[in-house]
């Protein structure tokens, strides 16, 4: 594996960070970047032609990571050359969340063969349902192939996010990377560092990801209360208290993160389902607990040892919460795995992964979640 | 310049009082005044969230402290009364009782209420059961009597493709009838039982009301003109062109409210209106269906209704139905959010009504294309015709799009009308007319030489006349007329139109034996019973196909793994391996967007059946008995995927980008 990462500012252009890919032809490009810049055809054509046999893969941000270091409104590019490993690229869009979980089904019907060892998502992180979308999949991924990846995302605008496939990126894409043949190991890890507070919630009015009301009154009201002066930068300051939900059927505990509300209808717009009776708690975490989290999920990819290419996906709401001190979390990965692997990635809208020891992957919000790549 | 108090005391007391800030440390003082706030703005943030829970928290450990105290009394005045029982009943036992007996006590009355409890749910769970049985049973029967009906309506349909004696053919006509008639009572039970769970979900699409009246209207034609009564449609200008509703359910109505008025009307003839008016971002339709029947007494109303029954039981005896039909329209209706009214005389007739809120369609453009509105109100046309509904009908119609209309109802009359009243541009001509018929009204039109005879269209019951016809008459149409052919007709005549008129849709012969060449396939035929195999076969021998058969699934990939085939009729239920399971197989081998292409076969009409199937990889769906118009469609789309670019598009996915790229 021959990896070259290049960064593009506005102010300085296209600069290459680490080169290495020895006069290898890369199969595939990650380009993460803000928004605005990808939606200007001259950044996408400008990298089609700096890698003309690659698939480029595009998906907006809420920042990107090069290396240890964290950018807004840039492009970071990857372009890797797999010397044993076959790569395949699908896309597919939806124009609803509802067609989430048949997507994800579809994808993964059209990429399921001999020597699939691990399938990489970049999804539309507005308008598709994440915890349908990994659903869909894991019902159809043939068991022991892995999947990991993460939603766009748009800044703390939360207006629309975009992803492409060897093309202008755009709203609703599903792109799907998988990965065949014997000679590449992959692990992943995945972290919060959140902790509950405050009493119990049930959930008495909520449909798919939309959440209305708690104990029977308005969430929104309660989160405003909450917020305080920070209310008024609702909804991104609503990301500093996720909820921990309980669903009513008992399955695990998972995080969830707002991504709209909407003042008219007083509801709550979350990255993954709300099911009715479940009971939610809010959520808060101080910097180091934050950090720490990166670090636990560093240390769960540890089982790959000497990683050559590792991509960070870490949530929008852990940026707004760490601010300035956000490249603490890429430093601490770094420190924990070592200065020998090439460090991509982006602050997302959800994170993709199978949640501890477990196989089926599933969504997670407020994560850093890590997948390292090593061909052998 | 910068905003936190600490830093500006730092800046003091390193810099000096007034002393300015070095331009070079300027970025990183901003960004240290960034931090300062935006720690201090988190402090706070938690520090109020924290104080908000805790207090939320205390007010609930206060509610749970009264709640205990409450619960502590309710036990005390417990214990009074039990002490209070024990003296009543002159009881030795010592007064000083414990709480374990009151706790005794109370768990007696706990298991007492668990008992009935669980009795409720065991009733719930027995009354939920039966339901299901009653679904089951049905649906399975509907599978069991819709399997030998396949039989009988396909092989008599192959039979009257036969030559026949005309004794023959009137023998497979009656099976044919019956098994129709058969059919239909199937479904309406059907229909009603799942009404009646209510497992009837209306669908929303955008579809054209005008067409779907228009084809009901069809359905009856030949039974109206062989029992020679007149079935008109009067609609409304303000009828949007396309509204979202339900389409089939609403057809379902109609077919239903039209049927009952041609089945009890000997005389005159039958009406169906629709009208609408605006409501909201939508529309008010109101449909009337109107006929001079033998009428219903208006006691009998509130029966009509019900379900299994009709007005009286003698009614039955001589019209045949199951009397579920008016039950099975009310609930359509009312599940479109309207009603239905009736209006009644004996031996005058009787009008159903009913009216529903829908959207419309905006957005989406009517597949038969609206004809340019030219301006008719100079034009003055005669209408003669016998018959008052039809001539109300005609003169409303017409009216509607601005001509003045004169209507008379005998040939004398028109021709004393035409030679004596205002000149007209336009004469409507009903051929069956007692005494002069229109053709010799038209004849004698032409004959004078007063005035000018205008265009002439001649209306008939039953299809075309001879072409002698043509030399009194500019236009001839087939009754009941439809409005939009009405009109485009009277363009023609009228020579105000430059495009052509709407052709009024043609029938099909039965069997069409040059399909399959227009069609080549290779077919594979799945299905395990061995007359419902034959009927298929020889249906795609009709056609033209000289198609393979397997007896169940399992046949069924063998054949598959010998010799490729484009399309493959697969039997649901069959023994062995199920159709179902057999797709599976088929698509695990072979992906969706490559053949074969694979069309199921089924007697369970249900909406689970059809998306299993489509889930299982199958690609369309024909419901048994398979009829062979049915059949023809299904096998024309399969044709057509297999040959289409992007077959992907052909079923559930829109867009797909594939790209692959391998090395190594």
């Amino acid at each position: 594996m021959k990896i070259e990462q290049r960064l593009f500012s506005p102010a300085l252009g296209w600069q290459t960070r680490k080169g290495g890919l020895d006069g290898l032809a890369p199969q595939l490009v990650l380009l993460f970047g803000g928004r605005h810049l990808l939606e200007n055809a001259q950044h996408m054509a400008d990298v089609r032609k700096t890698y003309p046999k690659a698939h480029v893969v595009a998906a907006s941000t809420a920042g990107e990571i090069t290396d240890t270091e964290v950018t807004d409104d840039q492009l970071t590019t990857i372009a890797v050359a797999f010397e044993k490993t076959k790569v395949v690229c699908l896309a597919t869009s939806v124009e609803s969340a509802s067609e989430s979980f048949t997507a994800g089904r579809t994808l993964a019907q059209k990429l399921a063969g001999p020597g699939l060892v691990h399938v990489f998502v970049v999804s539309d992180g507005a308008r598709v349902n994440g915890t349908e979308l990994a659903r869909g999949f894991n019902e159809t991924l043939p068991p022991g192939v892995i999947l990991t990846g993460g939603l766009a995302g748009d800044g703390s605008r939360f207006e629309k996010t975009l992803v492409g496939l060897d093309e202008a990126p755009v709203v609703g894409r599903i792109v799907a990377v998988a990965f065949y043949g014997s000679h590449l190991r992959t692990a992943f890890g995945s972290s919060g560092g959140w902790t509950p507070f405050g009493p119990e919630r049930v959930v008495t009015r909520a449909e798919g990801n939309v959440l209305l009301s708690l104990d029977g009154q308005s969430a929104l009201q309660l989160y405003k209360t909450y917020l305080g002066d920070h209310a008024t930068q609702l909804p991104a300051s609503a990301l500093r208290f996720p909820l921990a939900l309980t669903p009513a059927d008992g399955s695990n505990t998972v995080v969830r993160t707002i991504l709209s509300i909407d003042e008219k209808a007083e509801s709550m717009t979350f990255a993954g389902d709300i099911p009715l009776g479940g009971r939610v708690r809010f959520m808060r975490a101080s910097y180091e607990d934050l950090i720490d989290g990166a670090a636990r999920a560093a240390t769960q990819t540890q089982k790959l040892a000497a990683p050559q290419l590792v991509i960070c996906i870490s949530c929008v709401g852990r940026h707004i919460v760490l601010g300035q001190r956000t490249e603490e979390e890429t430093e601490i990965v770094r420190e924990t795995l070592g200065p020998g692997a090439v460090l991509t990635g982006f602050y997302s809208y959800g994170e993709l992964a199978p949640a501890d020891n477990a196989t089926a992957c599933q969504l997670h919000n407020q994560t850093m979640t890590i997948t390292s790549l090593r061909e052998d | 310049m910068f905003r936190h108090r600490l830093l500006l005391r730092q800046l003091r007391k390193h810099l000096g009082p007034a002393a300015p800030v070095p331009p070079e440390l300027t970025a990183l003082l901003s960004q240290v005044d960034e931090a300062y706030e935006q720690f201090d703005g988190d402090r706070r943030l938690y520090e109020h969230a924290m104080q908000l829970g805790s207090a939320e928290l205390m007010a609930a450990n206060e509610r749970l402290e009264r709640q205990n105290e409450h619960n502590l009394a309710v036990l005390d005045k417990l214990r009074a009364s039990v002490r209070a029982l024990r003296r009543d009943e002159g009881s030795a036992a010592p007064a000083d009782d414990n709480l374990l007996e009151l706790t005794g006590v109370l768990d007696d009355l706990i298991r007492q209420r668990q008992a009935a409890e669980a009795a409720l749910h065991a009733a719930k769970d027995a009354a939920e059961a039966a339901n299901q049985a009653k679904s089951d049973f049905l649906a399975n029967m509907s599978h069991e009597i819709r399997t030998p009906m396949n039989a009988i309506i396909g092989m008599s349909s192959l039979l009257l493709d036969l030559p026949l004696t005309a004794e023959q053919r009137e023998c497979i006509d009656t099976i044919r009838g019956s098994g129709d008639a058969l059919l239909d009572i199937i479904n309406d039970i059907l229909d009603f039982s799942k009404i009646e769970s209510g497992k009837l979900d209306l669908e929303a699409h955008a579809f054209e009301v005008r067409l779907c009246v228009e084809q009901v209207l069809d359905l009856f034609a030949t039974r109206a003109a062989e029992k020679g009564i007149e079935l008109g449609l009067y609609c409304d200008a303000s009828v949007p062109d396309m509204i979202v509703s339900d389409n089939t359910r609403l057809r379902q109505v109609l077919v239903n409210l039209v049927g009952n008025a041609v089945k009890f009307t000997e005389h005159g003839g039958i009406t169906v209106s629709v009208s609408s008016e605006p409501v909201g971002e939508g529309c008010r339709l109101r449909f009337v269906v109107e006929d001079s029947g033998i009428g219903i007494p208006a006691d009998r109303f509130d029966r009509l209704f019900k379900s299994f029954s009709q007005v009286d039981s003698s009614t039955t005896r001589r019209y045949g139905g199951t009397g579920l039909g008016l039950a099975i329209s009310w609930k359509l209706v009312e599940l479109m959010g309207g009603t239905i009214d009736v209006a009644s005389e004996v031996g005058r007739g009787t009008s159903f009504s009913f009216v529903i809120n829908v959207p419309t369609a905006l957005s989406e453009k009517p597949v038969s294309p609206a004809p340019v509105m030219v301006d008719l109100r100079t034009c003055h046309a005669l209408v003669v015709d016998d018959n008052s509904v039809n001539r109300r009908i005609l003169e409303r119609q017409l009216a509607n799009w601005g001509i003045a209309v004169t209507c008379v109802a005998d040939g004398p009359a028109a021709l004393a009308q035409f030679s004596r009243g205002p000149a007209f541009e336009l004469i409507l001509l009903d051929f069956n007319m007692p005494g002069m018929d229109g053709l010799a009204v038209a004849a004698a039109l032409r004959g004078q030489t007063e005035r000018k005879t205008p265009p002439i269209i001649l209306l008939t019951s039953r299809g075309g006349l001879d072409k002698s016809v043509g030399a009194y008459v500019a236009a001839q149409m087939t009754k009941p007329v439809k409005p939009r052919e009405l009109y485009s007709t009277i363009l023609q005549v009228l020579n105000l139109n430059h495009s052509a008129p709407v052709e009024p849709a043609k029938l099909v012969s039965l069997f069409d034996r040059d399909f399959a060449r227009r069609h080549p396939l290779r077919v594979l035929v799945a299905e395990d019973n061995a007359v419902n195999r034959k009927v298929v076969l020889l249906m795609l021998e009709r056609l033209g196909y000289r198609a393979d058969s397997a007896a169940n699934g399992l046949e069924a990939l063998q054949s598959l793994a010998r010799q490729p085939y484009d399309l493959v009729l697969m039997d649901m239920q069959m023994p062995v391996v199920d159709g179902l399971e057999a797709t599976r197989r088929i698509r695990a081998i072979v992906s969706l967007e490559l053949p074969p292409y694979i069309l199921a076969l089924t007697a369970n009409a249900r909406k689970e059946d059809y998306n299993a199937c489509i889930d299982a990889g199958m690609h369309d769906f024909l419901s048994k008995p398979v009829r062979i118009d049915d059949l023809m469609i299904g096998l024309a789309r399969g044709h057509a995927w297999i040959h289409s670019e992007n077959r992907e598009a052909v079923r559930i996915w829109p867009e797909l980008v594939p790209g692959e790229r391998s090395s190594g």
